[in-house]
């Protein structure tokens, strides 16, 4: 069972590195970047436990959060070409 | 797993056979989460081959947003829920629990990000009708609105 799991999660990563690579805008780039993390994220998990070696959990919660911090930093400088822009200035009082 | 449950019906038959049904519930339990966890397990494979097929098929950034979600909450959330089934009550379970926190959590934030950062550069989504007039204005162009009236 966790062979199918397996076997289907990395389908799905090369349908997701397909996309990353096609992508036509940066968006759509980022967007694919973002499912191969969470799809990583899963086979760490499934392998870990078809090898029976569920350890590998820690290894995928530390990939869960860089994945979203990493995201977040690259949307922010595609938006406004700068990691320290400060968005609050943006806002209209 | 499927050894000890072959082994458990074999030996409940031959007990069966001679004294009457006396398998204990903890057996039926056993059984009754093992099935539960492969259907949780085979449906969130699925749902991630589904969500990826959309990521190529769909034709814009954000219907493919809408494709990476289906990856993000039913097909991790079934895998996650089917293996928690799978480890039981120990430490494995929490740890999973803990990643689908975070997916609750982090997968929203980020499509949300993506979404605002693909609408600022102009990135409109492809609509059947026309819809511009309806949007709210931009920030720069509603301050000029403002400057003027």
């Amino acid at each position: 069972m966790f062979t199918v799991a397996s076997i289907a999660v990395m389908t799905a990563l090369a349908l997701a590195v397909t996309r990353a690579v096609l992508g036509p805008t940066v968006f759509d780039r980022v967007l694919a970047a973002n499912t191969i993390g969470t799809l990583a994220i899963l086979l760490l998990a499934v392998i870990g436990f078809l090898l029976e070696r569920p350890e590998w959990l820690d290894i995928a919660l530390v990939y869960g959060l860089l994945n979203l911090i990493g995201t977040l930093a690259v949307l922010k400088y595609f938006r406004h070409g700068d990691l320290a822009h400060d968005a609050e200035k943006d806002q209209p009082r | 797993m499927i050894e000890t449950l072959a082994a458990a019906s074999s030996a409940g038959h031959a007990s069966a056979i001679s004294s009457g049904p006396s398998l204990p519930l903890s057996f039926y339990v056993e059984w009754a989460v093992h099935v539960l966890s492969w259907a949780a397990i085979l449906t969130g494979s699925f749902f991630v081959l589904v969500g990826a097929v959309g990521l190529i098929r769909m034709p814009e950034v954000f219907t493919r947003m809408h494709a990476a979600s289906i990856i993000d909450t039913l097909g991790a959330g079934l895998l996650i829920v089917g293996m928690m089934m799978q480890a039981g009550p120990t430490l494995i379970s929490l740890k999973l629990l803990f990643i689908f926190g975070l997916f609750f959590v982090t997968s929203p934030v980020a499509t949300h990000a993506l979404a605002q950062a693909a609408l600022h550069t102009g990135d409109l989504p492809e609509l059947k009708e026309d819809r511009t007039a309806q949007l709210a204005p931009a920030p720069e162009q509603r301050a000029a609105s403002e400057a003027e009236g």
